[in-house]
């Protein structure tokens, strides 16, 4: 425990002296200013679409008009609709037309939309209007919530995930190899060799380190962010089980290289792929299997739940940060055991 | 000129010598690669519906023409899929009663696709016929972040290789003697802003040809990569300048992305109202650039309008860091 100790002590201000820690308060301060003045919290990520209602009947511009959409986005002609089109390429013009047989919709795009995809916007189209048409609307089916229906997260409020996931919990993983390569220059791994220390308390020490920064870090960045009305047992666990598996698997990475220039593409490339599940995060049906295999996917995830909690049962979340931790750690062990505190030999 | 041009074919050297050089101008074009290869899987995605297999043929074929359908055996493995992180609603037989099963806490845009699929399936008559018409290549916003950031982040390898070059020099002393040279800090810094822009342009040009083949135009590229040039001799300047070892250049690097890279993308997300408070900054009128170059006219004032207020900006820029890095750059003697 001793060794343990005194290890943690030097980490703690090698890292507080490196210069590192100082772009992390600036980056804090900075997360906190954008989430708070810059991302609105009612954007919306969705296609933007133009409607041109052509029939006597104007049910559709009824319609969308009810739905709240601005005059901006309700044209007056069919050329009209292509020229918003092709002026915003990521939108979709609807020209509806109704002769009195019955009603036609067209739908004007850019590039490719899947058949599914077309029939999904059409029958969306469709639902609202069936009444006007005396067509009967939902009557054969039923909907069931499993829990009860959440309230949509504000979108700056809606950041804080991916920013707790990619920045804060991950900061272990690029600060393990700059405190590896630090003791590597300067020696110090050769001199560790030889003291009685042990790689158990060498590993630990270090993701205690990165665990207390993150923690203080995440918290820090969530209660001007989301609120000081949190739960504090689950997210203090989930960020400190986070961060040191982070930790761990850094120390892993770095072992293999002697300074950061070869440890860069590796490190870099590894901390991309890292932040696919953000996509899934954004665009929530994405979700192929490779991304779920991904350890931030479930944690993104999971930090959501924990900050704004819609019933959902964290356990499992504990239970795969828990053994991501354990495993890492052992991982971790070997790596350095037989890799680290054997080289140069 | 020939001194320049000897600083230049050193750079080559040392880029061939330490990895982290080759490194960023091959990483922006694998990344590049990467994003070509599974951006068109991202953008076709639509709806996903778990399906127990009770449901009979007649339904699944049906809603197999809206979305991608999962089937499972029982009630409870469809629930279970419905609980999930992804939003995927279920579909589920009910004592004889089509249910549609939400987890509570999708997006609204999946809930309304849902009912509409739902309700498009199971009814007796369809309303309308539709027909498509595509009027042109694809954008999606998700598209226009990915490729914006990949051709800026091209753009600020360009100054960040160069500004290793720097520390390089100065970690190995090498700037002492180059100071007492006839070079000079004023050829140094154009040297170094030279390479920069070779580099820029090459990753940048392979990015773009990547992910966007031939349906851009090369030479408004070329312009905006040439209008860039004083922007990314601030980049070079900021990192070469403030860092004094790989490690404080990763910790510049790592303060420098957020502001170059990032606050251009938060501006896509900013009300029109409130783009004014990104006006002083040169990267928002370069990203303004590129935009225009890749997804057209949808953009703050016009090409021309950003080309001018990049280069004047960067100039400002360039001004300011230059008086902040002189004296880190190289030992008295060298100006």
């Amino acid at each position: 425990m001793r060794r343990f100790l005194s290890l943690f002590m030097q980490d703690l201000v090698v890292v507080s002296r490196n210069a590192l820690m100082w772009v992390v308060v600036g980056a804090l301060v900075v997360i906190i200013m954008v989430v708070l003045f810059l991302i609105p919290a009612d954007y919306d990520l969705e296609d933007t679409y133009y409607f041109y209602d052509a029939s006597k009947t104007g049910y559709l511009e009824e319609e969308a008009r009810r739905d709240g959409l601005e005059d901006e986005f309700i044209l007056g002609s069919l050329e009209e609709i292509e020229e918003a089109v092709q002026a915003d390429p990521g939108s979709i013009g609807i020209y509806f037309s109704d002769s009195g047989e019955r009603p036609q919709i067209t739908i004007l795009h850019y590039g490719t939309i899947s058949d599914q995809n077309l029939n999904l916007i059409a029958a969306a189209l469709e639902e609202p209007l069936r009444p006007y048409y005396d067509l009967e609307t939902g009557d054969g089916y039923r909907v069931e919530y499993l829990r009860p229906f959440s309230a949509p997260v504000p979108q700056n409020q809606n950041a804080v995930p991916p920013l707790l996931a990619f920045e804060v919990i991950v900061l272990g993983f690029l600060m393990a190899a700059v405190l590896l390569f630090q003791e590597k220059a300067d020696g110090v791994n050769r001199a560790y060799r030889v003291t009685p220390g042990g790689t158990s308390p060498y590993i630990l020490a270090k993701g205690a380190v990165f665990s207390l920064i993150g923690l203080f870090y995440g918290l820090l960045m969530i209660m001007p962010t989301v609120g000081v009305s949190l739960n504090y047992p689950a997210l203090i666990l989930a960020l400190i089980l986070g961060c040191f598996f982070y930790t761990c698997l850094g120390l892993v990475v770095a072992a293999f290289f002697n300074n950061i220039s070869e440890w860069l593409f590796v490190g870099i490339a590894l901390l991309m792929v890292n932040m696919t599940p953000i996509i899934s995060y954004g665009w929530p049906s994405f979700s192929p299997a490779w991304i779920t295999y991904i350890p931030s996917y479930p944690i993104i995830f999971g930090l959501r739940e924990i900050l704004f909690p819609t019933g959902r049962d964290l356990t499992s979340l504990y239970i795969y940060l828990a053994a991501a931790a354990i495993l890492s750690y052992l991982l971790c062990h070997l790596v350095v055991h037989f890799k680290l505190m054997r080289e140069g030999r | 000129m020939k001194a320049i041009l000897n600083l230049l074919r050193q750079d080559l050297a040392t880029a061939l010598r330490d990895n982290i050089v080759l490194y960023m101008i091959v990483s922006p074009l694998l990344l590049a690669l990467l994003v070509r290869l599974f951006l068109p899987s991202v953008e076709a995605t639509g709806l996903t519906i778990a399906l127990s297999g009770q449901v009979g043929d007649d339904l699944t074929a049906a809603l197999e023409d809206y979305a991608v359908v999962e089937i499972f055996d029982t009630d409870e493995e469809v629930v279970a899929r419905v609980e999930q992180n992804d939003a995927v609603p279920g579909v589920i037989l009910e004592e004889g009663e089509v249910v549609l099963l939400f987890e509570g806490n999708e997006p609204e845009a999946i809930i309304e696709a849902g009912k509409a699929v739902l309700t498009a399936v199971t009814a007796p008559e369809r309303l309308f016929e539709y027909e498509a018409r595509s009027i042109g290549e694809s954008s999606s916003l998700f598209r226009e972040i990915l490729i914006l950031s990949l051709i800026m982040l091209a753009l600020l390898l360009g100054g960040v290789a160069s500004g290793f070059n720097i520390i390089d020099e100065k970690d190995t002393r090498a700037v002492s003697a180059l100071a007492v040279t006839p070079l000079g800090l004023h050829r140094y810094i154009i040297a170094r802003t030279l390479g920069a822009v070779i580099v820029a342009s090459l990753v940048t040009t392979g990015t773009a040809l990547i992910l966007s083949g031939t349906a851009i135009n090369y030479l408004l590229l070329t312009i905006a990569i040439a209008a860039s040039t004083l922007i990314i001799a601030a980049l070079t300047l900021t990192v070469g300048g403030f860092a004094n070892n790989q490690v404080s250049a990763i910790a510049v690097i790592k303060v420098l992305m957020p502001i170059y890279l990032a606050l251009p993308i938060v501006s896509l997300f900013v009300p029109e109202r409130w783009q004014l408070i990104f006006y002083p900054l040169p990267n928002y009128w370069q990203f303004q650039m590129l935009r225009s170059i890749f997804f057209g006219p949808q953009i703050t004032g016009s090409f021309w309008m950003a080309l001018l207020l990049t280069l004047l900006l960067s100039w400002a820029l360039l001004l300011i860091m230059l008086r902040m890095t002189r004296g880190r750059l190289m030992p008295a003697g060298g100006g």
